[in-house]
């Protein structure tokens, strides 16, 4: 218990200590879409999928916003450079943004 | 000319009304022109209903039929005995008249021979064998069969179908019906046949050859089973009749006095019988035509291109009933709508309008919702009742979906999922805003720096 608890304070600790302030902040928009996303989840389990349309738009806009955060964190992450060559951080931010367009084009579609 | 053209088509059309749908030419082929004087009451309650009897032998070529237009609109086969067809005519070409649309009425004896046992065959109706008669010891007329106890005295509301109104009204008849021939029995699986007047349930079909032998078998028909009158109405509603006596349709019969042991004398009922039977088979009556179909809207008059799921919608059809030379509004409770598409969706009996004096066709009506079901439906009327025509009436209507802005826009329920849609939005934005110029040390540097 000692182990776990010192460990977990080492981690938070080198976390803070560490981790770029940009990957705290995508860190922290990944949390609130988590929050968000386990909402509807709640919801729909209490109210139903009707309309099921606007039920998959909603969730699956939360789903697809965290898949994009995560990759732009890791395409933007220093330990991570090695491996991403040619792709720059604000080439990933690009691409970020681009696909988040898209995302969002399909979502207002679906949704009502 | 024109008034001449006018005036002959009036004339035409006031013939048609006093008379038969089918036509006025009827054939009557008899065993042999000397029998023509038997028949004396019944050619002239024909000729008083308009038809134009053509007498012929079975000696006598004749043609039912030429280049596919028929020569004759009825036929009544009253020549039990004849052994082959007249020239010209077959067992064959006596369907395919039927089945042109021309009316038959077949009477049969004990002397009946082959040829008509092989079309009644064609039809479902098989008659006794040769020389046997039916026979009844309980119910047999005084006069006329006290010898044999072979001339049967019928009680039409007993031994008459209740489902034959429509072809027999048995309270019109003034008394019983006399009957002096053979057997015969209809295939009870065939619902186009009906048995109109059956025997008496004392009555049983025996051989009328050394009838003072013992008897030692049992007979092949008796009872109810034994019909003496049945009728076919086919798919194309000709009408076809099968007695099992020629000697019912005679002056002799239909001026007798028919009466039982014990019993008082009464009138014969066969001539109104035979009378109200020829009418059927003839189409005088029970004929239903569909008038009209009208469906539209809840609210509308005019029928619409197409429908649209859950539609409140009306639908009418007119049928009018022919007897006694006019069309009349034709009554019923058990008229049924179905709506089908390949199953029927709805089933539904429709309303009758109630009728008054100016009532012309009768009018049955209902108002439904349509199916939540979009697709090609068919409003079906198919209403078969015993001695009325077929009616089958179909029209075909499109079910449309709801178009894409027929539904509601936002829905409360949904309301969470469209906050969360535009909060992801929102959240992007933010995120993007402080990503850029929150003054962050970016990655970039920091990598670059390390």
């Amino acid at each position: 218990m000692e182990d776990i608890k010192s460990a977990s304070n080492h981690l938070v600790a080198s976390y803070i200590k560490e981790t770029p302030k940009s990957l705290k902040l995508i860190d922290s928009y990944m949390v609130y879409i988590l929050l968000t996303g386990i909402i509807q989840f709640v919801y729909v389990t209490i109210a139903g999928t009707f309309p099921n349309n606007a039920f998959l738009a909603g969730f699956i806009s939360t789903v697809a916003s965290f898949i994009l955060a995560a990759n732009l964190r890791i395409q933007t992450n220093p330990k991570n450079a090695s491996q991403f060559p040619t792709t720059s951080p604000e080439r990933a931010f690009a691409d970020f943004l681009a696909c988040n367009v898209v995302l969002h084009f399909a979502v207002a579609n679906f949704l009502g | 000319m024109r008034a001449f053209i006018l005036l002959s088509t009036m004339a035409m059309a006031m013939v048609a009304s006093a008379t038969s749908l089918t036509g006025p030419r009827a054939l009557v082929i008899l065993d042999n022109l000397d029998d023509t004087d038997a028949y004396m009451n019944l050619w002239t309650d024909l000729q008083e209903r308009q038809y134009n009897i053509t007498l012929r032998d079975t000696s006598s070529p004749m043609e039912l039929s030429k280049y596919d237009q028929r020569h004759y609109d009825h036929l009544l086969i009253l020549s039990p005995k004849m052994k082959d067809y007249p020239k010209g005519m077959s067992a064959k070409s006596i369907v395919a008249f039927v089945a042109d649309g021309g009316n038959v009425l077949v009477a049969g004896s004990p002397e009946m021979g082959s040829t008509l046992r092989e079309l009644s065959r064609e039809f479902d109706v098989e008659y006794d064998n040769r020389y046997t008669t039916v026979l009844d010891h309980f119910n047999y007329d005084q006069n006329l069969g006290n010898k044999h106890h072979d001339a049967i005295v019928v009680n039409p509301a007993t031994y008459m179908s209740k489902a034959g109104e429509a072809i027999v009204p048995q309270d019109q008849l003034p008394g019983p019906i006399l009957f002096r021939g053979i057997a015969h029995s209809v295939n009870p699986a065939n619902s186009l046949l009906n048995s109109v007047l059956w025997a008496p349930s004392e009555a049983y079909s025996w051989e009328n050859v050394n009838l003072d032998d013992p008897a030692d078998q049992d007979p092949s028909l008796s009872g109810k089973d034994i019909s003496l009158v049945s009728v076919m109405q086919a798919r194309n509603n000709a009408r076809v009749a099968f007695l099992g006596s020629t000697e019912m349709l005679t002056d002799a019969f239909f001026e007798a006095s028919p009466k039982k042991h014990g019993d008082k004398e009464t009138i014969s009922g066969n001539r109104k019988f035979i009378e109200e039977l020829t009418k059927w088979t003839f189409q005088e009556k029970s004929v239903l035509d569909v008038v009209a179909v009208q469906h539209h809207k809840v609210g509308e008059e005019e029928a619409p291109a197409h429908y649209r799921i859950k539609d409140n919608m009306t639908y009418t059809i007119s049928i009018a009933e022919y007897h006694d030379g006019e069309w009349h509004p034709f009554s019923a409770d058990d008229v049924q709508l179905e709506l089908i598409m390949l199953d029927p969706y709805i089933r539904k009996t429709l309303d009758q309008v109630p009728l008054d004096d100016q009532s012309t066709v009768g009018t049955f009506t209902t108002t439904l919702q349509l199916p939540d079901q979009y697709g090609v439906f068919k409003f079906t009327v198919n209403y078969k009742r015993a001695g009325l025509t077929y009616v089958e009436s179909v029209t075909t209507v499109g079910i449309h979906p709801f178009r894409h802005d027929q539904y509601p826009r936002f829905i409360s329920q949904a309301k969470p999922y469209y906050t969360s849609a535009a909060s992801m939005g929102v959240g992007l934005l933010v995120f993007s805003f402080v990503y850029l110029w929150g003054g962050l040390e970016t990655s970039v540097k920091t990598t670059k720096k390390a």
